[in-house]
């Protein structure tokens, strides 16, 4: 194996050893990857479909980004990408014809992914592509994928489309046609968790996932655990204006909207365009884009969810009344947030749950 | 005898298009430009927090939020009565640059190049360049594991396309290097914007963000890189290719389309949110003098819907007082597009119109040296050149921000508004409206660039842009419209921007000042 695809052994190696990080598996796994990388690198790359549906394309741009292994690398080495409106040469009939054939060809062998909701309303009239409904089309083509990814919000659970009142009914991926779907969400997703994900997939298959169909490693942990202003959380400092200095000195943003607390993502440790920043860091609120309640029950942004806990007082008062007032509120916190996640019902309507 | 085809999906573009033309004797007689997706967020905006405008908003186009954010912002600030820092200014004009760079980019190299080169001809290269031997590698090894998807199936190369080995084979490496400085401008609009695509950062009154000497040397690293690109790369070879081996495309007026144009004008450089005073003017030129250029008058704008799929009470209206109500089964009707006309007339947005309203006169050297008319070509030499302006114009105002002082002037959402948000996405033209009511979005629409673009035919009949640029299109064999591609392609349509909606199910009519 000392050349496989033009990678000399010391690039490949360090390739698995990326694929391992993108996977979020221990270096450990390294011979493991090497074995199922070589297969895939030597033998026909694993075709995959890309469908885009009412979406912004926003998720395709976000892959774009991809560092570790470049996007040029996942396209032209790691997978077969057979239909992907935005990146495909085809248009028109050559293209729908590679859609359709391929479908047909890989049966069984493909990993659908969807980027972008799937309008149902009026069956499927508000997206319309080669003159079908939409969602026929993912019908069809899920009916006959080995696994189906939803990356994006949209494709997951709806997203912004699918915001009170839903005027085209958009559903995510998993809604219209059931079973397994691994959901890779965000407004757009990290690059990293896409191409982590679908290089799962095509390794080893479906990752752990939780209860939101989202895989764990990424997404198994609350951004507010792990958030550089959670020191300031816990000592009751609250940013309470944009342009105060109280922004620059790492205040909680929760007084400002955030959705840190009640949403899971890898984002503080991850972070942003290769690592530059990330919302919280550049002192706007987590709009919370990972979380299934979003955009929607997340909604107003910028006003706390009555779930956040704001209880906590000021450092000078709250840490000489006692350690246990702290230690109880934040009891709380978990508690209300445990429940919150469980899905406490709430009223149908525009605003979230004010 | 005529023949019409279809191009569905029309690919490589933001969002779902699909494209019907008419051919006869090998030329395109007559086009029709149709908007497939509705998605309705304005409908979704109404009874909102306005502040969730500029998040909701950004999400209409995942390859232009920054310019959609910014849009908003100018909306809300002017809504709310909010004066903005002059670093705030600054860092928006920086975001939304960035973001110009990229699109430019991404449209050239990623979304548009394979219409114009036989990527197979790589295989061809006997060169010893060694960067391009890698990359003739990497096709050759595609092509013998008999794999080339995605770069195969494709419409079949023709007269028009480059099939020189060497120059292929550098527009290959150029294109994969062009992955890593798009990556890299995205990187920079984060530093300021938190991430992106879909950045967090603007609030009404200013940015979140905070300008500090760290981000400043961040930014200019990154910027210093890219401009190195755009200046030794991007242009020269957009220039190359524009003046030799596609200049027969340009000589044709393939894409020539009506000669109108229409530019908000972008980049400001005095107060925020004044159209009259941007680093790429504003300005409304008709055909067929496109040096003289009148001052933007928004108040000429309507749309008009009686093609569009939405009930049409007739004549057209101003944005502001518009009126959406879907009807998808509407007879005679064949896009979710409205058709937007300045003055009467169909009008073309984006780089070209930009920066024939700026008239720089580089710019207009360049264009009296190909030929002074729009054509597929022009378009792609205009956003090669402005690209190379605005990274120019980031390089000053870069050096222009204050460390430590105000990023923004907080402001509480008011009872009552209204605002007005001109700016120019990198497709063009791009307005953004709001009435507030009771602290709440009462009407919120967005004007897009592909609206006016991809805008359907009005109620005098008149074609919009792209369906205009079509005719005339040499299309030799109906089975391989690579033309037509060529064409639509060139104004980088960007359909989920394009098809928005407000006020469904109501015929309230909506005031707003129009200053």
């Amino acid at each position: 194996m000392a050349n496989i695809k033009g990678l000399s052994r010391r690039q490949f190696l360090k390739m698995c050893g990326v694929v391992a990080t993108m996977a979020g598996l221990s270096e450990a796994f390294i011979p493991q990857i090497a074995s199922a990388l070589e297969g895939v690198i030597s033998g026909a790359k694993p075709p995959v479909i890309w469908l885009n549906g009412a979406g912004c394309t926003g998720c395709t741009v976000s892959l774009a980004n991809s560092n570790y292994p470049t996007v040029a690398e996942v396209i032209l080495d790691v997978i077969s990408l057979r239909y992907a409106e935005t990146l495909m040469a085809a248009s028109g009939h050559v293209s729908e014809k590679a859609l359709y054939d391929d479908m047909e060809k890989f049966k069984g062998k493909y990993i659908l992914v969807l980027e972008g909701a799937i309008p149902t309303a009026e069956d499927g009239i508000y997206l319309q592509v080669g003159g079908r409904p939409f969602v026929e089309i993912v019908e069809e083509a899920a009916a006959n994928s080995a696994y189906n990814v939803a990356v994006g919000a949209c494709a997951c659970w709806g997203g912004p489309p699918a915001g009170d009142p839903n005027p085209t009914e958009a559903k995510g991926l998993q809604a219209v046609i059931g079973g397994t779907v691994v959901n890779v969400p965000g407004c757009p997703p990290h690059p990293d968790w896409m191409v982590g994900t679908i290089v799962n997939v095509l390794l080893f298959g479906v990752p752990e996932l939780d209860e939101f169909g989202r895989p764990k490693v990424f997404f198994g942990q609350k951004i507010h655990d792990n958030c550089p202003r959670r020191t300031a959380y816990e000592s009751g400092l609250f940013v309470e204006k944009w342009g105060s200095p109280e922004v620059e000195m790492n205040y909680c943003l929760a007084k400002m909207g955030c959705k840190g607390q009640a949403t899971s993502s890898d984002c503080p440790n991850r972070q942003w365009n290769s690592g530059v920043n990330w919302c919280i860091k550049a002192g706007a609120p987590c709009a919370g884009c990972t979380d299934p309640k979003f955009y929607n029950d997340f909604s107003p942004l910028y006003e706390p969810l009555p779930t956040i806990i704001l209880e906590k007082e000021p450092a000078d008062k709250g840490f000489t009344t006692s350690g246990v007032t702290i230690m109880a509120a934040a009891a709380a916190a978990a508690g209300g947030i445990a429940g919150y996640l469980k899905g406490t019902k709430k009223e149908k309507g525009k605003g979230g749950e004010k | 005898m005529a023949q019409k085809i279809v191009v569905d999906p029309m690919t490589r573009i933001e969002g779902h298009l699909a494209i019907e033309v008419e051919i006869e004797n090998g030329v395109v007689k007559n086009a029709w430009s149709k908007g497939t997706l509705f998605r309705g967020l304005e409908i979704i905006l109404k009874d909102r927090d306005p502040r969730d405008a500029t998040i909701v908003t950004q999400r209409i186009c995942g390859v232009c939020p920054a310019e959609h954010a910014l849009a908003s912002s100018q909306c809300l600030d002017s809504a709310f009565g909010v004066e903005v820092p002059d670093n705030a200014r600054i860092m928006r004009n920086l975001v939304a640059a960035a973001n110009f760079v990229q699109s430019a980019l991404l449209h050239f190299y990623h979304l548009a190049a394979l219409d114009y080169l036989d990527i197979m001809a790589v295989a061809d290269y006997a060169g010893n360049d060694p960067k391009l031997l890698a990359v003739k590698e990497k096709i050759v090894s595609l092509v013998k594991a008999g794999d080339t998807a995605p770069l195969t199936p494709r419409y079949e190369p023709d007269a028009f396309s480059l099939n020189d080995p060497n120059i292929v084979t550098e527009a290959v490496w150029q294109y994969l290097q062009a992955l890593e400085i798009r990556k890299r401008t995205q990187e920079m609009l984060a530093i300021f914007g938190g991430k992106m695509p879909h950045h967090a950062t603007f609030v009404p009154g200013g940015i979140t963000e905070k300008v500090d000497a760290q981000k400043i040397a961040d930014f200019k690293s990154r910027l210093d890189e890219i401009t190195d690109f755009v200046e030794k790369v991007y242009v020269p070879t957009v220039l190359m290719l524009g003046t030799g081996p596609l200049k027969p495309l340009h000589d044709l007026k393939v894409g020539h389309g009506h000669g109108n144009f229409i530019a908000y004008g972008m980049f400001d450089l005095g107060k925020s949110g004044d159209y009259t005073n941007r680093y790429c003017k504003s300005g409304v030129i008709t055909a067929p003098n496109i040096t003289t250029v009148e001052p933007l008058d928004p108040s000429k704008i309507m749309e008009v819907v009686k093609y569009s799929w939405y009930t049409d009470e007739g004549g057209g209206r101003h944005p502001s007082d518009g009126m959406t109500v879907p009807e998808p089964k509407k007879e005679g009707a064949y896009s979710f597009v409205k058709a937007p006309r300045y003055d009467g007339k169909p009008r073309e947005a984006g780089a070209l119109a930009r920066m024939l309203a700026t008239q720089a006169p580089e710019f207009m050297k360049i264009v009296t040296s190909i030929g002074a008319w729009p054509s597929a070509v022009a378009r792609h030499a205009a956003r090669a050149w402005e690209c190379l302006y605005v990274c120019k114009g980031m390089q000053e105002w870069i050096l222009q921000l204050k460390p430590g002082e105000a990023t923004c002037n907080y402001v509480e959402v008011p009872e009552t508004g209204e605002g007005m948000g001109l700016v120019e996405a990198h497709r063009g033209a791009l307005g953004h409206f709001i009435n507030i009511e009771g602290g709440k979005i009462k009407n919120y629409q967005c004007v897009v660039p592909t609206t006016w673009n991809a805008s359907p035919r009005d109620d005098k009949e008149q074609r919009g842009p792209i369906e205009e640029a079509l005719l005339r299109t040499p299309v030799p064999d109906p089975s391989n419209p690579i033309n037509v591609v060529r064409v639509v392609r060139s104004f980088d349509p960007c359909l989920a921007c394009a098809v928005h909606v407000i006020e469904p199910k109501t015929n309230k009519i909506l005031e707003f000042r129009i200053s």
